[in-house]
C-alpha cells in the first residue's frame, strides 16, 4: 500500500523541495546551496528509483501497467536525463523546467492512477516493457532537446535585447545548448526508432503476421516521423541555428503530444 | 581582545602616499622580524599591495592610539604626520575590516578576487617567519575562509567591470570553448591588442588580422600567431570568422553589408561582432540577420554597469556573511582565552588520577588495570567537562572570569610564574 500512497507523496515533497531551492538559486546565487540542491537530486533520483523497484517488484513488471505509471516512469527518466547532463556542465536555469515537468507527471500519475488492476494482457509481456522503456526514453531525450533548444531562445532574446539580467549570466553558452540539443535529438531520434522497430517485430511475432491489434499505430508513427524529421533537419543543418532551435521546441512539444496520445490510446482507445 | 590593526588605503590616501607606503617583498620580513622584538607586540603581519598598506598586531597590552600611529610611520617609512591619515581598527571592529578586506567589499573594485590571494601571502610570509600569534593565526585562517565562503555564497565576483573584459564575456556567452572559434580582429591598435590578449587567455587561437597599414597587421599576427588578411575584410573572411572583434579609428564603417554580406550567405553557424570602435566600424545591418550578434561600445558599458549594480546589489549578502563570521570569531576568542587556566585545570587533574592510580594498583589484579585506567579517566573527564563547560559559558554568556580565576588558583601547581602569567593575561581580559 505503501507504494501508491507514501512513496507517491515523498517524491512530490522532495520534487517541490527541489524547485524551491532552485527558484531560490535563481535569485540569489550560491554555489554552497547549489552543491545541496545537486546532492538533493541525486538522493531524489535514488528514492525515485527504490520506488519504481517495489512497484516494479510488487506486480511482477516495470511501472507500464497503468497510465499514471507510464507518467510517472516518463519523469523518472526525465530527472535521470537532467541530472546527467547537469554534471558534465552547470545549467542553474534549465533545471526549473525539467522540474516543473517532472512534478507535473507525478501528480498526473497520481491522478491517473498507479493500481494495475485491469492492465491489458499484452502489457505484460517482455516486449512491450522493452518497447514502452526505449519509447519512454526516447521521449525524454527529445523532451531535453526541447528545454535546450527554449534555453537557446531564452539567451537569445537576453543577448538581442541587452538586458543582461540574470538569465544571461546563469544560462549556458549558445554553443553548450546546442551541442545537447544536437545530441538529445540523435539519440533520442535511436532510441524512438529502436522501439518503434521492436513493436513492429513483437506485432508480427505474436499475432503470426497479423497486424491488428496495434491500436496506437498511427501516434507511434507520426511520434517517429516527427522525431527523424528533427534529426535530419539537425544533422544536414538545414536550419540556422536559431531556427533550429525554434523547430526542437516545436517538435518536442509535438511529440510529447503524440506519446500522450499514444499512452491514452493504450489504455483507452478500446483495442488494445 | 587584543587586536590591532592601522593602515591606509585608496580611499584615505593620495596615490603618492600609498607609494611611498608600500613594501617591496624583499624588506618585508626584515620589517616583521623588527616588529615582533618590539616588548608590547606578541604578532605581526603586514598586507601591502598597491591599494593599501596594513599592519596588523596582537599585542600584549594594547597601544596608545598616538603610540600607534608613530609605529606605523615608523615601519613604513613615512613622515610622522602621514601616520595621521591612516585609520585604526580595534578588537572586534579590526575582525570586521579585515574580513571585509579579504572579501572584496573594501576594494577599489568591489568584489575583486586578487585581494584574497594578497591577504594569503601576507598571512603565509608572516607565518614562515614565525611571526605569528595564535589570535593572528585564528584571524587570517578565518578571514581567509571568509573570503571565500563570500565569493562562493554571492555573485560578488561575476561578471566583467571592464569594457574589454565586457566583450569576452558576451563571446563566452554564445561560445564555450573560443579555442575552436575563428576570430577575425579588424584594426592593430591597442584596444584590439588588449582585446586579442584577454580572448587568447580565454582559449582563442584561430587568428586573422586586417589592419590598413601591413606591417602593424604582420607584427601583431606575429605577436598571436596568426595570419594577416585584406583589409577591409573580405566576404570569405567573413564567412571564416566566428567572431569579429573591430577597433579601428576610422571615421566610417569599415566591415559593410554591402560588400561581406556574401559572406552569410548559407551560413548556419552564430557571428558575433564584437565592435569596440567610435564611431563603430561595424555596418548596423548585420544585426538584422538571425544568427548574426552585434555588439557596440554602448552596450559593453551597459553589461558593465549591470555588472556593477549586481555586484553592489550582491554586497549585501556578503555584509551579512561578513558579520556571521565576525561572530563566530569573537565567540572562540571569548572561549579561548580561558584556554590557559583550561589547560592546567586538565594537567592537574590528570596529575592527581595518575598517581591514584598508581598508587591503588597494588590492591588490584594486574589483568584489572586497564579496567581501573579506563573508570578512572572516564570518571575523571566527566569532572572536568563539568567544570570547563561551566567556565565556558560564564566566560561567554557573561563575560564572567571569575570562575576561571578560581580554578586557576584552586589547582595551582608549584609553578608560580606560570599562574601569575595566567591571572594577568585574565585580569587584562577583564580590564577590557
Amino acid at each position: 500500500m505503501l507504494t501508491y500512497t507514501l512513496f507517491p507523496a515523498i517524491m512530490l515533497l522532495f520534487f517541490g523541495g527541489l524547485l524551491a531551492m532552485w527558484v531560490t538559486l535563481y535569485h540569489k546565487p550560491d554555489e554552497l546551496l547549489e552543491r545541496i540542491a545537486d546532492r538533493v537530486g541525486w538522493t531524489t533520483l535514488a528514492l525515485f528509483a527504490v520506488w519504481l523497484s517495489i512497484l516494479t517488484y510488487d506486480q511482477r513488471q516495470i511501472p507500464i501497467l497503468t497510465a499514471g505509471q507510464i507518467s510517472v516512469f516518463l519523469g523518472f527518466l526525465i530527472w535521470m536525463d537532467q541530472l546527467l547532463v547537469q554534471r558534465k556542465m552547470s545549467q542553474r536555469m534549465l533545471v526549473i523546467l525539467p522540474l516543473v515537468t517532472v512534478i507535473l507527471l507525478l501528480l498526473a500519475g497520481i491522478a491517473g492512477g498507479l493500481h494495475h488492476k485491469s492492465a491489458p494482457d499484452e502489457l505484460h509481456s517482455a516486449w512491450s516493457a522493452v518497447h514502452i522503456v526505449l519509447s519512454m526514453a526516447g521521449v525524454a531525450m527529445l523532451f531535453g532537446s526541447g528545454v535546450y533548444g527554449a534555453g537557446s531562445m531564452l539567451l537569445r532574446r537576453e543577448l538581442m535585447s541587452r538586458k543582461f539580467g540574470r538569465l544571461f549570466s546563469s544560462l549556458p553558452s549558445m554553443d553548450e545548448m546546442h551541442k545537447l540539443r544536437a545530441f538529445a535529438i540523435y539519440f533520442g531520434w535511436l532510441l524512438i526508432t529502436i522501439s518503434f522497430a521492436s513493436a513492429v517485430a513483437f506485432m508480427f511475432l505474436e499475432n503470426s503476421g497479423t497486424p491488428s491489434f496495434f491500436s496506437h499505430l498511427h501516434e507511434m508513427f507520426g511520434l517517429w516521423g516527427a522525431a527523424s524529421l528533427l534529426a535530419l533537419s539537425e544533422r544536414f543543418r538545414w536550419l540556422g541555428d536559431q531556427k533550429q532551435a525554434r523547430l526542437t521546441v516545436a517538435m518536442s512539444t509535438v511529440i510529447f503530444l503524440l506519446i500522450t496520445g499514444s499512452v491514452l490510446q493504450i489504455f483507452f482507445g478500446g483495442q488494445s | 581582545m587584543k587586536l590591532e590593526m592601522i593602515g591606509l588605503n585608496h580611499r584615505t590616501a593620495t596615490l603618492s602616499l600609498r607609494e611611498r607606503a608600500a613594501i617591496s617583498p624583499d624588506t618585508l620580513p626584515t620589517l616583521l622580524e623588527r616588529l615582533v622584538r618590539h616588548p608590547n607586540i606578541e604578532g605581526a603581519a603586514i598586507l601591502s599591495t598597491c591599494n593599501r598598506a596594513e599592519l596588523y598586531l596582537s599585542p600584549t597590552f594594547h597601544f596608545e592610539e598616538s603610540e600607534l600611529r608613530a609605529l606605523y610611520a615608523e615601519v613604513f617609512e613615512l613622515q610622522p604626520e602621514d601616520g595621521d591619515v591612516a585609520y585604526v581598527y580595534r578588537d572586534a571592529n579590526a575582525v570586521k575590516h579585515l574580513f571585509r578586506v579579504a572579501s572584496g567589499l573594501d576594494s577599489q573594485m568591489l568584489g575583486e578576487i586578487q585581494i584574497l590571494v594578497q591577504v594569503k601571502n601576507a598571512y603565509n610570509t608572516a607565518l614562515e617567519l614565525a611571526c605569528t600569534s595564535g589570535i593572528l593565526n585564528k584571524l587570517f585562517t578565518q578571514a581567509i575562509f571568509c573570503g571565500k565562503q563570500v565569493r562562493t555564497r554571492t555573485a560578488i565576483s561575476q561578471g566583467a567591470v571592464s569594457v574589454a573584459y565586457a566583450a569576452i564575456e558576451i563571446a563566452q556567452r554564445l561560445y564555450n570553448k573560443l579555442g575552436e572559434k575563428n576570430i577575425l580582429l579588424v584594426g592593430a591598435g591597442e584596444t584590439t591588442k588588449l582585446a586579442s590578449k584577454y580572448l587568447a587567455d580565454a582559449g582563442a587561437c584561430n587568428w586573422r588580422v586586417s589592419n590598413r597599414t601591413t606591417a602593424h597587421a604582420a607584427e601583431l599576427a606575429e605577436q598571436i600567431g596568426g595570419e594577416i588578411t585584406s583589409f577591409p575584410p573580405n566576404s570569405e573572411d567573413i564567412a571564416w570568422a566566428d567572431i569579429v572583434v573591430s577597433a579601428t579609428s576610422s571615421p566610417s564603417a569599415i566591415v559593410k553589408m554591402s560588400e561581406c554580406g556574401a559572406g552569410l550567405k548559407g551560413r548556419k553557424r552564430p557571428l558575433l561582432f564584437l565592435d569596440l570602435a567610435v564611431p563603430r566600424d561595424i555596418d548596423s545591418a548585420f544585426a538584422e540577420r538571425d544568427d548574426v550578434y552585434v555588439y557596440t561600445v554602448d552596450d559593453f558599458q551597459e553589461l558593465v554597469a549591470a555588472n556593477i549594480k549586481s555586484r553592489q546589489k550582491e554586497a549585501v549578502r556578503a555584509e551579512e556573511l561578513v558579520e556571521k563570521e565576525v561572530h563566530i570569531f569573537s565567540e572562540w576568542y571569548r572561549e579561548n582565552r580561558i584556554a590557559p587556566s583550561i589547560q592546567q585545570l586538565q594537567v592537574a587533574l590528570e596529575t592527581i588520577r595518575a598517581s591514584e592510580v598508581e598508587q591503588q594498583a597494588r590492591h588490584f589484579r594486574p589483568e584489572d588495570r586497564e579496567e581501573i585506567e579506563k573508570f578512572s579517566r572516564s570518571m575523571m573527564k566527566k569532572v572536568t567537562s563539568m567544570i570547563i563547560a561551566n567556565m565556558r559559558r560564564a566566560a561567554a554568556d557573561g563575560n564572567d572570569l571569575t570562575l576561571a580565576r578560581a580554578v586557576t588558583v584552586a589547582f595551582a601547581g608549584k609553578d608560580q610564574h606560570a599562574i601569575d602569567e595566567i591571572l594577568e593575561k585574565l585580569n587584562h581580559e577583564l580590564s577590557h
